[in-house]
């Protein structure tokens, strides 16, 4: 069964005549790892920007797990479309801990089971012992799992990963690369992974979608 | 039919709280311009033959006069001191980089009778001389006319031009300088050639605050007897109780300024295309040697001596005459009514303020910036406007609401609206809504919208996230909104003593009225209360500067 389904969308910046992303359609089975490549300036992050709902699209409907968030008529608010996401930049609140970034989408549960839920993540992301730092006191692979945490802690449908590997350096890329791989598979997740390099799609997804 | 559908997608995407409660706010200063707008649309009444024939002419003239002078000689003065202060090292310039912006904390009326006091035949100036037997012809020193008011309007309205600049050469303006020099052109070459038209954009800013200052002013025109557009409102609407002519002469003055408001958005269209070119090398200040460092220094002495210090000793001796006679228990209570007026229209106008700049950063789009542009449009309409609109506004709505008074039994359409407080609350609102948005937008733009989106979609609305994330990390953006409109609320004269109910008083409007019945010394408490108010505000403007810079 497919998580994600996008039909014949069509994307154009306010003020641009140029679509962005013209009729593109694909869909994505459930706990399938997606990369999508592409050159600079495709439509890569704008892609993940409509999925998730920050931007809408001109023309065409994508479905999330058989309900659908953006049509002709329809427009589902990105806090009400289930979707995680990691951004390039990562994003960490800089006013709140570790601990309150990673449970801050968890507003909705009751606090025994956020604690709970909170473990559990700081175990898969492997940050116990960190979750009273705050973002600026962490180093930029652990900023990264931290992002990675708290997108997949309140249980989306999908996530999307914009270049999560562009802010670290070559040696650390090699081994998150790998950890990324087995977290995404322990916590059985659907994923669509914007990248750059190759040899980040061979390592951990399994099939690619080229954006020209 | 897709186009229909499409339509009410976006309504719906749209239609929220926060866009019902913007568009309030967008009301509630739309409305005082309505009856202005339409005033111009009514047939003229015999009175306004006799204004257009006898005094029209006169006014304008007077006007732009006013306007033209003040302009030249702060733009002179302003620019003068900021290249001083941004491109020389010279004694004392850490202090006077920062003490040239005190003056905008005194109130052009407040300087006005202090200096025409000072100037007077009694006052310090002649006397000091007669004391070294100089007997100077007392004509030297009328202050109270178009010269005078100029000398005022400069004195106290240069720090605008100059902020302005200063942090334009500082930050902007490094390596194409340091390129000027390096190609081997002296400094004159490179003020003129180089850094000045450069600035041009910075300084039409600056210089723009200024004319709308002296053309909304009251106080200093109306104590020195010249007679402007802004005057003359209040003469027809006070002296011949002609408030249809009052508003037509509004409306005049309104498309003049809307028109200098447009001129100066036009001037200033490139303003963000220079700024974001790439990182620019702050400029290095060079030592001034010998002679040219103490001329320096003592020139930025010499303005912030006249500018801020005389000016404040003076009431500072006047005070101290006068305190336990002014300082009663009825004066405190002044204060306090004071504050609670000003900090309730602060608490509405940074509502609306956040309200409208969140909307207009979450959803960019034509409307919502047509939205913001709206809400910040009060700061260019003259208090005497903005004044006689609330008023139309509110008597038209006295008048509607007459039967709902009659049921209440307050009689036959009795003014309850239009005799209340609430009256000015609004016209504060209308006239200063530009400065807390103004600070608001900034810190929103220097945090982005980056952790907005995190939190979108994490499963926080646009409400929720606002209160856990925006707002935390604009807090310190909030703050100094706060400060900068309560300041100027405390220290706005035209808007309080027109629309104030009978028998209340506000600080500026008592110390004005002190001054008006040629009682200095004690309007001189009052108004060193308001100066040490409006200090805070330059505190705050000059640490928002230096935050801006970093
Ligand atoms: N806010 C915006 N307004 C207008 N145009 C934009 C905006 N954001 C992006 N674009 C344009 O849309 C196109 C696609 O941008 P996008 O960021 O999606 O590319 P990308 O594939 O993610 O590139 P990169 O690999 O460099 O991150 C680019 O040509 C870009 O200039
Ligand atoms: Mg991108």
């Amino acid at each position: 069964m497919s998580v994600v389904d996008v039909k014949n969308v069509s994307f154009a910046y306010a003020g641009n005549r140029v679509p962005v992303i013209q009729s593109l359609s694909f869909s994505v089975d459930e706990r399938a790892i997606v990369g999508i490549l592409g050159a600079s300036g495709s439509g890569k992050s704008t892609l993940l920007r409509i999925i998730a709902g920050l931007e809408t699209p001109c023309e065409g409907s994508i479905t999330i797990a058989g309900r659908t968030v953006v049509d002709a008529r329809t427009f589902v608010q990105p806090e009400n479309r289930g979707v995680g996401m990691v951004f390039q930049d990562y994003g960490l609140f800089p006013h709140l801990t570790v601990a309150q970034n990673i449970t801050f989408g968890l507003h909705r549960l009751p606090r025994e089971q956020r604690q709970k839920r909170l473990a559990a993540m700081a175990e898969l992301v492997q940050l116990e012992g960190y979750e009273g730092r705050f973002p600026h006191e962490l180093s930029g692979g652990q900023q990264q799992r931290v992002a990675l945490a708290r997108a997949l802690a309140p249980q989306p449908s999908i996530l999307l990963m914009d270049e999560p590997f562009s802010n670290l350096d070559a040696a650390l890329k090699q081994s998150i690369r790998q950890e990324l791989s087995d977290i995404l598979r322990r916590a059985k997740m659907t994923c669509l992974l914007v990248t750059h390099d190759e040899q980040d799609v061979e390592a951990i997804c399994d099939r690619t979608l080229r954006l020209s | 039919m897709a186009e229909r559908a499409k339509l009410i997608r976006a309504l719906k995407k749209h239609t929220n709280s926060w866009l019902i409660l913007g568009l309030l706010g967008a009301a509630v200063i739309l409305l005082p311009l309505v009856p202005i707008i339409l005033g111009l649309f009514k047939a003229p009444n015999e009175n306004w033959q006799h204004i257009t024939q006898y005094l029209l002419a006169g006014y304008l003239l007077n006007s732009l006069q006013l306007v033209a002078l003040t302009g030249f000689f702060t733009v002179t003065l302003g620019v003068c001191l900021a290249w001083l202060i941004a491109a020389y090292d010279f004694p004392l310039r850490r202090f006077f980089r920062w003490a040239l912006l005190l003056p905008l904390a005194v109130p052009p009326y407040i300087a006005a009778y202090t200096y025409s006091t000072m100037f007077s035949y009694t006052g310090i100036v002649q006397k000091t001389l007669r004391s070294f037997d100089v007997t100077p012809n007392p004509k030297w020193f009328g202050v109270l006319s178009m010269r005078g008011a100029v000398f005022i309007f400069t004195l106290c309205l240069f720090p605008y031009v100059y902020m302005i600049a200063r942090s334009f050469f500082e930050r902007q303006s490094g390596s194409y300088i340091e390129n000027a020099m390096l190609l081997g052109r002296g400094p004159a070459a490179v003020f003129f050639r180089v850094a000045l038209p450069l600035a041009r954009p910075a300084i039409a800013g600056g210089v723009a605050l200024v004319v709308f200052e002296v053309l909304g002013d009251y106080g200093v025109t109306s104590y020195y007897g010249v007679h402007t557009i802004s005057t003359a409102i209040f003469q027809t609407w006070f002296g011949m109780y002609d408030v249809d002519s009052a508003i037509r002469l509004a409306a005049y003055l309104m498309i003049g300024t809307v028109g200098l408001f447009l001129v100066e958005r036009w001037v200033r269209r490139n303003r963000r295309f220079s700024s974001s070119t790439s990182k620019m090398r702050p400029l290095a200040p060079r030592r001034l040697k010998g002679g040219w460092s103490w001329a320096a220094g003592l020139f930025c002495g010499s303005v912030f001596a006249w500018s801020f210090l005389f000016p404040v000793v003076q009431l500072g001796v006047w005070a101290s005459w006068t305190f336990e006679s002014v300082f009663t228990p009825a004066f405190g209570e002044l204060i306090i009514r004071t504050v609670s007026l000003a900090l309730l229209a602060t608490v509405i106008i940074m509502f609306f303020a956040v309200i409208v700049a969140n909307l207009h950063r979450t959803n960019a789009n034509p409307f919502t910036s047509a939205l913001s542009r709206w809400v910040t449009a009060g700061y260019s309409v003259p208090g005497a406007i903005v004044a006689i609109g609330v008023l139309a506004c509110f008597i038209g709505l006295d008048r509607v609401l007459a039967p709902f008074y009659a049921v209440l039994g307050l009689g036959k359409a009795p003014l309850v609206l239009s005799m209340s407080l609430v009256m000015l609350v609004v016209a504060y609102v209308v006239r200063f809504m530009a400065t807390g948005f103004n600070a608001v937008e900034a810190g929103f733009e220097r945090v982005g919208t980056k952790f907005t989106e995190v939190s979108r979609t994490l499963g926080f609305g646009m409400t929720r996230t606002f209160l856990r994330v925006d707002l935390p990390l604009i807090k310190g953006a909030i703050f100094s909104g706060i400060v900068l409109t309560f300041v100027e609320i405390v220290k706005e004269l035209p808007l309080a003593m027109l629309l104030r109910p009978f028998n209340f008083e506000t600080l500026a409007t008592k110390a004005y009225q002190y001054a008006n019945d040629e009682k200095i010394f004690e309007a001189a408490v009052p108004s060193l209360l308001i100066i040490g108010v409006s200090m805070i505000a330059v505190y705050v403007l000059n640490q928002v500067g230096k935050e801006a810079g970093e």
